[in-house]
C-alpha cells in the first residue's frame, strides 16, 4: 500500500514535465535529447520557484500579492548598489536589508489597513518600481563578472535547497502552514475555529520578502545586472511564479506543495524554451502557457470527478448489500 | 488609526509617483492631476525675441540610455530658446496614458505641446489632432512615422497646428545592425526583438531580412517575449536558450531593448565559453562601451535623440511668427552608428550626458536671432548628425 502511495507521488511528480518534454523531443529531438538541456532547464527555473515558494503562503491563505516583482526588483537593485562597496557580501545584504524592511512595512500594514491584498498589493508595486527608480536614478546598473558567483551551481542549488528545506517544514509541519490552508479551506470556519487571520496573513507577507530576497540575489547573480521597472511593470515577473503556484495547487491532492511548485515552474520554462527552439513567435508563449493551465484545471477536473461517480458507486453498492443482507435476514 | 495608516500610504504613492518623472528639476504631473510648470523656466536663457513661451512635453517617465538624453535634449533646447519647459509624465504605456498626458498639458494653457508615440497610440493621433487645434496649439510628434494617405497623415497635414513629426528610419537601424555581424561573415544568427506588432518591430524586422538577404544569414531562432527581455536576467535566459536550441548559432543581433539585455547576453555567453559569437545591437546601453571593449559586442546603434529638438526649433519660430516651413513637416532622425570600440569610447567619454548642440548653436536656429536661417538649413543640421558631427560641434 505504501509503495503503491509512493509510486503515485512519483508518477504525479513526473507526468507534467515529463509529458511536456517529451512533446517537445518528438518535435525538436536535437535539443530536447541534450541532457545538459535539463539543467539549464532547472538552473533558469531556481529564481522563479523560490519566489513561488514564497508567494504560495500567501496565496494558499487566499490572498494575491503582485508586489513581489517589485520587492525583488528592489532587492536586486540595492544590492547591486551595495556590491560596488561590498561586493558578494553586498548582494545579499542589499536584498535581505529590502526584504527586512518592506517586510515588515508590509506586515505592519496589513495588520492595520483592511483592505483586500489584490488591491494594496498594487499600491506597493508602484511605490516599490519609484523608490526602485530613485534608488538608481532610473539607470540601469551591473554587477562584475566575479560577482555573479552566486547565480552558478552549486550556489544555486544550495540557495534552493535551504529555502526549500525550510519551505517544506512549514508547509507541512508547522501551525502556520496549517493555518494558512485551513484560511483558504474555509476562512469564516477557520476565524471561528479560533485561528487568527491577520496574524497569519502577516506572517505569510514577511515570509514571502524573504523569498523575494532570495530570488533577487540569484536574479541579479544571473543576469550580472538589473533596472528599475516602474508603473506596474514589475509585475510581469510574478506571472511565471504564480503560474507554478497554481500548478501546483491542481497536484496538491497528489504531492505537497513544494515539490507541486517545482514541477509548475519547471513545465512553464520547458515550454518557454520549447517555443524559441521550434522558432515559433513569442506572443504565443501566453496563449500556450494559459492553454496548458486550463488544460491541467479540466484533467484535475475530470479526474476529481471520475474519483467522486466511484465513491458514490462504492456507497451505493455498500447500502444495497446492507439492505439485501437486511432482506435476506 | 486605520484611516490615517491609509492616508499616509496613499500620500507615499503620490508622492512616489511623483518622483517617478525627470530628475532634471521640472516637476512631472502625477497622474490624473495637471502638470506643474517647471520650475527650471525661470532659470531659462531669455527668449531671443523677447518673448517666452510654454512648451508642453509629454514624456514616457522612461530614463534609459535612450530616452533619458532625448528628453535632457529636447528640455535643454525648450529652455535655450527661452520658453519654458513643462513635462507631463504618462501614467502608463499606452493610447490613454498619451492622452491623459496631453489633457493635462492642455489644461495648464501651453503654446506648443510635442508627443510621443507609443504601443496602439496611431489611432489617436487624430484625436489630439483635433484636440489641439480646438486649443489653439501647436504640437508635434517623435518617434512616428505618418504615411502618406492615411487617416492620421491627413489628420497632421491638414492640420494648421501641426508643426512636425520626427521618426528614425527603423529599417535602417535594423539593416545596420545586423550587417555589423554580417560583414564578419556570420551566417546562422538568432535574434531578440521588440514586441510583435508595432510599426517599429516591422520596420526592423524588414532591416533585418535585407541585410539577411545581402549577406546570405539565416534566423535560427528569435525571442520578443517581453518578461524576459525586459530585465538583464532575462537576457541570461534567452542566451542560455539559443545555445540550447541552436548551438550552430553565430551570433545574436539585439534588435530592441539592448538596454536592458545586453549585461545578461555578456554574461552568458561568458559562462559558456562562447564569446566567439557575435553581438550586434539597436538602442544604446549605459555599459556598451564595456562590452564593446571586451570585444563581446561588434556594434550597436542608436542616439536618435535629436528629432525633438528640431520640433522645438520648428515651433519657438512658429510660436515667435518666423515660421521655417508653410506646412506640418516629417523630419527623419538620425543614428549615432558605434562600430569599433574606439567610436564607443569616444560616445561614452564626450557626448553621453552632455548636449548634442550647445544653447548657442540652438539659439542660431531661430529667425529672431539669425534671419538667414531656413527649414533647408535645419533639414542640414538633422541629416549631418552623427557620431563625427556632434563631436566636431560640441567639441570645437
Amino acid at each position: 500500500m505504501k509503495a503503491k502511495v509512493i509510486g503515485q507521488k512519483i508518477v504525479a511528480t513526473l507526468i507534467i514535465p515529463c509529458a511536456v518534454y517529451l512533446l517537445f523531443l518528438i518535435l525538436r529531438p536535437q535539443v530536447f535529447g541534450q541532457t545538459s538541456l535539463i539543467w539549464t532547464l532547472f538552473n533558469q527555473s531556481i529564481a522563479n520557484i523560490i519566489m513561488a515558494w514564497g508567494l504560495s503562503f500567501e496565496m494558499t491563505a487566499g490572498n494575491m500579492d503582485m508586489s513581489v516583482g517589485a520587492e525583488m526588483i528592489l532587492g536586486s537593485l540595492v544590492g547591486c548598489m551595495f556590491a560596488k562597496t561590498l561586493g558578494i557580501p553586498g548582494i545579499i545584504l542589499g536584498a535581505l536589508l529590502v526584504a527586512l524592511i518592506i517586510g515588515v512595512l508590509k506586515s505592519v500594514l496589513s495588520a492595520l489597513i483592511n483592505m483586500k491584498t489584490m488591491i494594496i498589493s498594487i499600491a506597493y508595486t508602484l511605490i516599490l518600481g519609484s523608490v526602485g527608480y530613485l534608488v538608481v536614478k532610473g539607470e540601469s546598473v551591473i554587477i562584475t563578472s566575479d560577482q555573479t558567483t552566486l547565480g552558478k551551481f552549486p550556489y544555486t542549488l544550495i540557495i534552493l535547497v535551504v529555502a526549500g528545506i525550510v519551505m517544506y517544514v512549514l508547509d507541512r509541519f508547522s501551525v502556520f502552514g496549517a493555518h494558512c490552508r485551513a484560511l483558504g479551506g474555509n476562512e469564516n470556519l477557520a476565524v471561528v475555529a479560533g485561528i487568527k487571520k491577520k496574524t497569519v496573513e502577516t506572517k505569510a507577507i514577511f515570509i514571502c520578502s524573504i523569498y523575494a530576497a532570495l530570488s533577487a540575489i540569484i536574479y541579479l547573480s544571473r543576469g550580472a545586472g538589473t533596472a528599475a521597472q516602474t508603473g506596474l511593470s514589475s509585475m510581469s515577473t510574478v506571472f511565471g511564479a504564480m503560474t507554478g503556484v497554481f500548478i501546483a495547487m491542481i497536484l496538491v491532492k497528489y504531492i505537497n506543495m513544494t515539490v507541486g511548485i517545482v514541477v509548475g515552474v519547471v513545465s512553464m520554462n520547458i515550454i518557454t524554451i520549447g517555443l524559441i527552439a521550434l522558432n515559433m513567435p513569442s506572443s504565443m508563449k501566453d496563449s500556450v502557457n494559459g492553454g496548458f493551465l486550463l488544460l491541467l484545471m479540466i484533467i484535475n477536473d475530470i479526474i476529481q470527478k471520475r474519483e467522486a461517480d466511484k465513491l458514490y458507486r462504492a456507497a451505493s453498492m455498500t447500502r444495497i448489500t446492507e439492505e439485501q443482507a437486511v432482506a435476506a435476514e | 488609526m486605520k484611516k490615517l495608516f491609509s492616508l499616509i500610504l496613499a500620500l507615499a504613492m503620490v508622492f512616489a509617483l511623483a518622483a517617478c518623472g525627470s530628475d532634471s528639476g521640472s516637476a512631472p504631473a502625477a497622474a490624473g492631476s495637471a502638470p506643474a510648470a517647471s520650475a527650471n523656466g525661470e532659470d531659462a536663457a531669455p527668449a531671443a525675441s523677447g518673448q517666452s513661451f510654454n512648451i508642453g512635453a509629454v514624456t514616457t517617465g522612461s530614463t534609459d540610455a535612450t530616452s533619458k538624453p532625448l528628453y535632457d535634449s529636447m528640455e535643454q533646447a525648450i529652455k535655450a530658446l527661452g520658453c519654458n519647459y513643462i513635462e507631463s509624465a504618462m501614467e502608463e504605456d499606452s493610447g490613454d496614458g498619451v492622452l491623459n498626458a496631453v489633457n493635462n498639458l492642455l489644461s495648464t494653457g501651453v503654446d506648443g505641446l510635442i508627443v510621443p508615440n507609443v504601443a496602439s497610440m496611431y489611432g489617436l493621433i487624430p484625436t489630439i489632432a483635433d484636440l489641439c487645434e480646438q486649443n489653439k496649439v501647436y504640437f508635434s510628434l517623435f518617434w512616428t512615422n505618418l504615411d502618406e494617405g492615411t487617416e492620421e497623415y491627413d489628420a497632421c497635414m491638414n492640420n494648421p497646428y501641426f508643426i512636425s513629426t520626427t521618426c528614425e528610419d527603423d529599417v535602417y537601424s535594423g539593416y545596420w545592425a545586423a550587417s555589423v555581424v554580417g560583414k564578419l561573415g556570420v551566417e546562422k544568427i538568432c535574434t531578440i526583438t521588440l514586441p510583435d506588432g508595432f510599426t517599429t518591430t516591422n520596420m526592423r524586422n524588414e532591416g533585418l531580412e535585407k541585410a539577411c538577404k545581402e549577406y546570405n544569414m539565416t534566423v535560427l531562432g528569435s525571442c520578443s517575449d517581453v518578461s524576459l527581455t525586459t530585465s538583464s536576467a532575462g537576457g541570461t535566459t534567452i542566451t542560455e536558450d539559443f545555445l540550447a536550441a541552436y548551438p550552430d548559432t553565430e551570433a545574436i543581433v539585439v534588435l530592441g531593448m539592448s538596454q536592458y539585455v545586453l549585461p545578461g547576453i555578456a554574461q552568458a555567453l561568458e559562462d559558456a565559453n562562447r564569446t566567439d559569437i557575435q553581438v550586434a545591437g539597436i538602442d544604446f546601453n549605459e555599459y556598451q562601451q564595456d562590452y564593446m571593449n571586451s570585444g563581446i559586442l561588434d556594434g550597436i546603434i542608436g542616439g536618435h535623440f535629436a528629432g525633438p529638438t528640431y520640433s522645438v526649433i520648428l515651433m519657438v519660430n512658429r510660436l515667435q511668427g518666423n515660421p521655417l516651413a508653410e506646412s506640418g513637416v516629417i523630419l527623419r532622425d538620425s543614428f549615432i552608428e558605434l562600430g569599433s570600440a574606439e567610436e564607443a569610447d569616444e560616445y561614452a567619454t564626450k557626448i553621453y550626458g552632455n548636449c548634442l548642440y550647445t544653447d548657442e548653436q540652438l539659439a542660431n536656429c531661430l529667425v529672431s536671432n539669425n534671419p538667414d536661417f531656413t527649414y533647408d538649413d535645419l533639414v542640414a543640421i538633422a541629416d549631418a548628425y552623427g557620431l563625427e558631427d556632434i563631436l566636431s560641434r560640441t567639441q570645437g
